[in-house]
């Protein structure tokens, strides 16, 4: 909390090196092996980078800030309205961040190796992913906040387009086309706060609204709240927009996916600290968020009971979890932010595991719809074990991480006295069960025609194993020991509640 | 979505909606009349004379040149992303059969029909466009023009000269070309962060302008060496009603090249994809 | 009138539009007859002097000649360069 060095040497490499790294694997076009090498490197520095860095802040291009009394200053615990562009890496960031990496350098790795030729300028919008939430997380302006929202979504229609089908296509124009409404709504709340406030800073806005007398200006507080509220809903595929958002986790690899679910939850975590922060205080506020985050994860785990179709399943699952995500957020006490911080983190980590056996489930098998019988156990018993372990770990069964997160969100909801919300995730963890064990059950176990004839057993790619075997020791760890995740996020909740100023 | 869809309970349901935000934004607008906060401009107006000459310049390139940084991605991607759709670095999982790939087809360009006249003064005009482009991107840091104007300038003047000339245009740039101008655009404007980061550890501290290594608690140093490279080039003596002020823009008026390779790469590479359309095996333009 | 300039900021922008102006320039693949040439180089002295010399630069290198009476010498030197590249790589004459 008492960070005081504002020229932190890693957060410009955390930016500029996927930067850097998109540029030359776009130029390398339809070199295979020169562009597996630079990214898998720069995925693998990214990573250590996050895990090795210090905490504290960049004021990028080095402008101070400027005191009461109209001197400079560097030092980030002095009181100051910052000229420059602020980001912040602190713990929560840390642990985000580097377990955004670790994704990145294994979706890396394993889609070098499993697409067709030309997939330079797939890489590069892959590690530009990376960068957008990276920088949404770590950022504390408002105006930033609009244009690293602004190119994840780009990104996001880039993704899922460049997997070619025609519904892919149709699917990323839909998402481009509305989720301009995202980046727009944030530009409006943007031009409400600055005007109302003067400062693009999330922390000095704060600040003036605290310091200035702003009773009469309700009005504006609240449209831009209702703006960045949407951008939030837009951004993350919260309730009313699930299916675009479903549609695009969908219609891109299952690879691919990982990253934009990475991206969207990192998304709905930063924003929603945002929106706490700056109008938490607002009568309403947060019972509006948490209505809207209800909303999405009833009707999420409703829609994914529904499908015929793994990978449609992961989709609205992934929708739903999202809910769990922000209900924890919108609770706004101590206990709901540390679980929606935490779920956010295992979520993002077993949903990637299952993610990762859809895309093996799409070369041994015939497909993901769950129409026909795979029998898809016999000739793959380790992918099986794998996929029946996220399984678990989604539906929060102990020893598994989901269930660490989900304990600590019904306790908040019961600690504010909402049995219903608790009872609601409750519901929302049961049936995550039952829909993803019914296609798992079609897929995998239930005695299937022609595939179950041939004899020999598919074999898992050594990465893709690796990758499993190491998601589902970190499922484990976090499960067993969840005080490891904890250490990290309960400062941030602890600054979020009593200290909203400080990033 | 059809517009028929709109009729019934959704087409009122999106009235009302529409008017209950029309209603806030205009609300909250007229609350905001005579109460805007100058907040942080106020500090930047102060500094204006010690940086570049022109105030917006130090805006969009100094005090918020990493916002630009980024911005300046949101092109690249746009252009990165357009021409995915229409072909270019569309993937496939190996082994997994998948559906129809789709491709863009070249535009239909008739010229033949172009008046001799136009094509007679189509290319000086092309050429003094560029020139023009050029102007704008070298005053930069004293006049309101820069990177993102120029890109779009000489984009029109490549788009002139395809409507005009047609698919042999003279001013040809090929494919190869455009993707390395974005490349060598966004690279350019990224690597210029470098001196000041390796100097103080703040990403893109203008070096050549320096404005705060006199500040006690500024960290680190910038070499006299640097000071002068990115700063002698570019200062200018400044007459102002205060006295004679000498002051250079630093690394802007450099950014602002990078960022003007930047948008002529993506712009152009737009307009290419859709003229030429895209193919991996054929170079397209002018053969 | 001064004719040095007073700072280096007043020259380098020439320099530099003349070598983007190269850069550019062999994109073009138009040999151009002499007339047309011509026609450019008046053309961008017209429209340099219409455009009048950057603000802030006080001499005759910057293209100031007296008080309202300047040229924008970036404009010409893209010109030029612009030329001279388009010589450098071009090889086709427009039909």
């Amino acid at each position: 909390m008492n960070e005081t060095i504002t020229n932190l040497w890693s957060i410009p490499l955390l930016i500029v090196i996927p930067i850097l790294t998109a540029i030359v694997v776009n130029l390398l076009y339809n070199r295979g092996r020169a562009i597996r090498a630079v990214s898998i490197a720069s995925a693998a520095v990214l990573l250590v980078i996050s895990l090795v860095s210090p905490y504290g802040f960049q004021w990028f291009t080095g402008q101070p800030g400027v005191t009461y009394d109209g001197t400079y200053t560097f030092n980030a615990n002095v009181f100051s309205w910052k000229l420059s562009l602020e980001y912040y890496y602190g713990p929560l960031q840390q642990i985000m961040i580097s377990v955004m990496s670790f994704l990145l350098l294994f979706v890396v790795a394993i889609s070098t190796k499993s697409l067709k030729k030309n997939f330079g300028p797939y890489i590069a919008l892959m590690f530009l992913t990376y960068l957008s939430a990276a920088a949404i997380m770590m950022v504390n302006d408002f105006y930033h906040l609009w244009i690293a929202v602004e190119i994840g979504s780009l990104l996001v229609a880039g993704l899922v387009a460049a997997s070619g089908g025609g519904a892919a296509q149709k699917a990323a124009l839909k998402y481009t086309f509305f989720s301009a409404l995202s980046g727009s709504g944030l530009a409006i709340a943007l031009a409400l706060i600055l005007g109302i406030t003067g400062y693009a800073n999330i922390t000095d806005a704060i600040n003036s609204v605290r310091i200035n007398d702003l009773s009469g200006m309700y009005n504006v507080l609240y449209v831009s709240f209702a703006f960045l509220m949407l951008s939030w809903i837009y951004a993350g595929g919260l309730a009313p927009i699930h299916p675009l958002k479903s549609d695009v986790y969908r219609s891109a690899y299952p690879h691919a996916t990982v990253m934009l679910q990475t991206q969207s939850k990192l998304t709905l975590v930063a924003i929603g600290l945002v929106l706490l922060r700056m109008f938490g205080t607002l009568p309403f506020a947060r019972e509006a968020m948490l209505s809207i985050s209800i909303l999405t994860m009833v009707i999420g785990i409703v829609m994914a009971l529904i499908q015929t179709d793994f990978r449609w399943i992961l989709a609205y699952l992934i929708v739903s979890h999202s809910g769990l995500v922000t209900v924890g957020i919108s609770l706004g006490t101590f206990r709901g932010i540390v679980g929606g911080l935490f779920q956010a983190v295992n979520d993002v980590i077993y949903m990637s595991l299952l993610l990762v056996c859809c895309e093996m489930v799409l070369y041994f098998g015939r497909g993901t719809s769950i129409k026909f019988s795979g029998g898809l156990a016999k000739r793959a018993p380790l992918l099986t074990v794998f996929v029946i372990l996220g399984t678990l770990a989604a539906s929060g069964v102990p020893p598994f991480n989901g269930f660490q997160s989900e304990l600590i969100l019904i306790q908040a909801a019961l600690e504010q006295g909402l049995p219903e919300v608790a009872a609601v995730i409750l519901m929302v963890s049961v049936s995550t069960f039952i829909a993803l064990f019914r296609a798992i059950y079609s897929i995998f176990l239930r005695p299937g025609d022609e595939l179950q004839q041939g004899s020999e057993r598919f074999k898992l790619p050594g990465t893709t194993l690796m990758f499993l075997v190491a998601l589902v020791a970190i499922t484990l760890v976090l499960g067993i020991y969840p005080q490891l995740a904890l250490n990290f996020l309960t400062e941030s909740a602890l600054k979020v509640v009593f200290v909203p100023w400080v990033p | 979505m059809d517009i028929k869809e709109l009729k019934g309970i959704r087409g009122i349901i999106a009235a009302i909606a529409l008017v209950i935000i029309f209603a806030g934004v205009l609300s909250s607008f007229m609350q905001l009349e005579g109460n805007v906060t100058r907040g942080i401009s106020e500090e930047y107006n102060k500094l204006a004379y010690r940086v570049a000459p022109n105030n917006l310049a130090s805006w969009v390139y100094d005090y918020r040149g990493f916002d630009t940084l980024i911005e300046t991605g949101v092109i690249y991607v746009g252009a990165v992303v357009s021409v995915l759709v229409l072909g270019r670095g569309l993937v496939g999982l190996k082994g997994v059969d998948d559906e129809e790939r789709v491709v863009a087809e070249p535009m239909d360009l008739k010229t033949e029909t172009m008046p001799v006249l136009l094509k007679y003064f189509a290319l000086p005009v092309v050429i003094l466009l560029v020139s023009y482009g050029l102007l704008v991107v070298t005053g930069a840091s004293t006049s309101g023009g820069g990177g993102f104007q120029c890109g779009v300038i000489v984009a029109s003047a490549y788009l002139l000269s395809v409507v005009i000339y047609g698919k042999r245009s003279p001013f040809n740039l090929k494919k190869k070309t455009l993707i390395a101008f974005g490349a060598f655009g966004w690279g350019l404007y990224t690597m210029l962060g470098l001196p000041g980061y390796l100097t103080t550890n703040y990403w893109q501290y203008n070096v050549g302008a320096d404005l705060w290594s006199w500040v006690p608690s500024f960290p680190g140093s910038v070499p006299e060496v640097l000071r002068t490279v990115f700063g002698e080039p570019f200062k200018l003596a400044l007459e102002l009603k205060e006295g004679v002020f000498y002051a250079t823009s630093g690394i802007i008026p450099l950014i602002n090249i990078g960022e003007a390779f930047n948008v002529i790469g993506a712009i152009c590479l737009i307009f290419f994809a859709f003229i030429y359309g895209w193919s991996d095996s054929e170079e397209g333009s002018g053969k | 009138m001064m004719v040095f300039p007073a700072a280096m900021g007043e020259i380098t922008p020439t320099v530099v539009a003349f070598l983007l102006g190269i850069a550019i320039g062999t994109q073009f693949v138009a040999r151009l007859s002499r007339r047309t040439t011509l026609l450019i180089l008046v053309m961008s002295v017209v429209a340099a002097f219409l455009f009048e010399a950057p603000i802030h630069t006080w001499s005759l290198l910057g293209g100031v000649l007296a008080e309202h009476v300047s040229f924008a010498l970036p404009f010409i030197s893209a010109t030029i360069g612009l030329l001279v590249g388009s010589v450098l790589r071009g090889s086709r004459r427009l039909e």
